[in-house]
């Protein structure tokens, strides 16, 4: 257990140096998380047809439970530690877009694939870095927007645990959700000015 | 853009958006005056709301998982791992990815898994579990998944199994609930294999309908046999509480797989023994036949407590038709006290097979299971065909002296082909043995290093 939890009190500390600005942290942390986030990715890429229920929110809150020391001063407030989850998993998604992305167009010449789960990703891939890009600039006028989108795309959070995080009242996150979502849509559809 | 504009571009988007569409355009013209680019912009949102609905709605890690691995599955179709060659990706779990490959060498479909890395980076929990795989796969159970090899290609471990095509219980559950028949069937089957295993000393500690396969041809096959092994961790005692929390941090794996099967001993991070097996089958059995697991919840942590708190609703309940000897033996696997559950899983076999054996009789003569008997049968001729075994091989040897010219075998390689088999017996159901005893041999000599084995294909060419 001992080797367990230090894990887990080793993933908070570097979230707690990260979210302050130590972006050496992000190094060492990602190799922590990375199991965690591998089951998470096999158990989407496996649900289909596999009659499983579970829920979305319920299941990624699970998953930050196993590799958060709970009992660390700055995660007493569970929904705060979403919160960096949430730029972890942006920038880990994200900084792996950015890698298949480079491969196909630098590698096309060696390989060719026709496989279509291949195209898929490429094409995901494309998609993420673009909206990745406009939420980028959504910040650069509407902070608070963009984290909203932030925390609730890439972290998987609720509109109430997003309230919570950001200490404002639900409606208020819907309403900055939809005009954000409409904006980022204008944006990547190429519609906004 | 301005932070003043943007504000005086949502609150139009906002004031817009409230009325009915066909106020908008004259309302945004009002609005905006002669500001033409803010209108513009206004009318893109206005349009992209209408368009927008599912965009960016479902998380990206649910739609692309596939960007949270560092490493793309499906990338090794192509490639020879080994002698064998990788066709297809057959699909990604909780324990790694399966491709469907073929021995180039003995030219048959395998099915290769490979093992994330994360859970065979422990040297002593790998060896534990494949000396658990081998044991279980030496057992030659019908029922059992036959391990051709476990190997190793670059740092990843993969092991090849025979490849069977069919699918999975849970897809099958998936299409709706089984009769009490099939699922009966099913139920001896895999309690037939769990009896082998256990006899041999080997604990599944994952039984699920995710690691039963369905044969077209209505046999079940357990898979999976020690990998639970390599999730398998010690619980320490210097925890405060052994619960739930506990499990959580100290199974990985458990989260995002599903906790439905598992028993309350595992649940509280004890280890497994061969009567977790016994309540696995039992919420299994359940499963089948009433088309759901009797312990749920809406999070793994909520099944645990489920699990470790609640009783089955009784089947009879639900489905009438349900016998009372099935809900006594479903009673007596799914004791939360594992002292209190069958013994062995040999005596909940056997009240299995008593059950169906009554339920047939009663029941007309079409809806009698084939399954059971062909396994019955297969073991009657075992011994005979064992006999001729040895013949055919010899047969086989001198044969190739005969047929394989080329490519010829330097002077000091020995060579065999195994002939395929011919089922001579009335019954047809038996044909498929014939094709399992030519694997069977194939995969036992490929075992001897100095022999090269002829694939069967070439055999099957030059017949």
């Amino acid at each position: 257990m001992a080797a367990a939890l230090s894990a887990q009190q080793q993933v908070t500390q570097l979230l707690v140096d990260w979210s302050s600005g130590d972006t050496r942290a992000l190094d060492k942390l990602i190799p922590l998380v990375q199991p965690e986030l591998h089951r998470l990715a096999h158990y989407y890429m496996s649900r289909e047809g596999e009659g499983h229920t579970l829920q979305t929110t319920a299941l990624v809150n699970e998953a930050y439970l196993q590799f958060v020391d709970k009992t660390h001063p700055r995660w007493q407030n569970r929904p705060h530690f979403f919160a960096v989850a949430a730029q972890l998993m942006r920038r880990i998604m994200v900084d792996h877009a950015r890698q298949r992305h480079a491969l196909k167009r630098g590698g096309a010449a060696q390989k060719v694939t026709l496989d279509e789960a291949a195209l898929v990703t490429e094409t995901r891939a494309a998609e993420l870095l673009a909206l990745d890009e406009a939420l980028e600039n959504l910040a650069a006028f509407d902070p608070r927007k963009s984290k909203i989108v932030e925390m609730r795309y890439f972290g998987g959070l609720t509109v109430e645990e997003i309230a919570e995080v950001l200490k404002i009242h639900a409606n208020t996150v819907t309403r900055d959700w939809n005009a954000a979502k409409a904006w980022l849509y204008a944006a990547l559809s190429g519609e906004e000015s | 853009m301005e932070p003043a504009r943007w504000a005086r571009i949502t609150d139009i988007y906002h004031a817009t958006i409230a009325r009915r569409p066909e106020e908008r355009a004259s309302f945004l013209g009002e609005e905006c005056g002669g500001d033409e680019s803010l209108r513009k912009q206004v009318e893109a949102m206005v349009k992209s709301l209408e368009r927008s609905s599912d965009f960016i709605e479902s998380p990206a890690f649910a739609v692309a998982p596939e960007l949270l691995l560092e490493e793309p599955a499906g990338d090794l179709v192509g490639q020879l791992i080994g002698h064998y060659r990788i066709e297809s990706l057959l699909g990604v779990g909780g324990m790694g990815e399966v491709y469907l490959a073929r021995d180039e060498r003995l030219g048959r479909k395998v099915a290769l898994k490979f093992l994330p890395k994360r859970l065979t980076a422990d040297e002593t929990q790998l060896s534990r579990f494949k000396t658990e795989a081998r044991s279980a796969s030496a057992l030659n159970h019908p029922n059992i998944l036959t391990v051709y090899e476990i190997g190793t290609e670059g740092n990843r471990q993969f092991i090849a199994t025979e490849f069977i095509e069919g699918m999975t219980l849970r897809a099958s559950l998936a299409r709706g609930r089984m009769n009490l028949h099939n699922a009966l069937e099913i139920a001896v089957q895999v309690a037939s294999a769990l009896a082998a295993a256990h006899e041999a000393g080997v604990v599944h500690r994952d039984i699920k309908p995710e690691n039963i396969m369905l044969r077209p041809d209505g046999y079940a096959k357990v898979l999976d046999f020690g990998i639970a092994k390599l999730t398998e961790q010690r619980l320490e005692s210097d925890l405060g509480d052994p619960g739930t929390m506990a499990l959580l941090q100290t199974r990985p794996g458990l989260v995002l797989g599903t906790a439905d099967y598992m028993s309350p001993e595992q649940a509280r991070g004890q280890t497994a023994d061969a009567r977790s097996d016994i309540w696995s089958l039992g919420v299994v059995i359940y499963e089948m036949i009433r088309g759901i697991p009797p312990f749920s919840g809406e999070t793994p942590s909520d099944c645990i407590v489920s699990i470790l708190t609640t009783e089955p609703q009784p089947l009879s309940g639900v489905l009438p038709e349900v016998p009372l000897k099935l809900e006594s033996i479903l009673q007596k696997a799914l004791r939360k006290n594992r002292d209190e559950r069958y013994l062995t899983i040999k005596e909940m076999l056997a009240d299995l097979r008593n059950l169906k054996e009554e339920l047939e009789a009663e029941g007309s003569p079409q809806t009698k299971a084939r399954g059971e008997s062909i396994v019955s049968k297969i073991k009657r001729h075992k011994r005979g065909v064992l006999l001729t075994l040895a013949a055919a091989i010899l047969a086989a040897a001198f044969a190739h002296s005969f047929f394989f010219v080329a490519p010829a075998p330097s002077p000091n390689e020995k060579s065999i082909a195994v002939l395929p088999f011919e089922n001579r017996s009335e019954d047809k159901s038996n044909a498929y043995f014939a094709d399992g005893v030519q694997d069977e041999i194939l995969t036992r000599l490929s075992k001897i290093g100095d022999l090269k084995v002829i694939s069967p294909t070439h055999v099957n060419a030059a017949l």
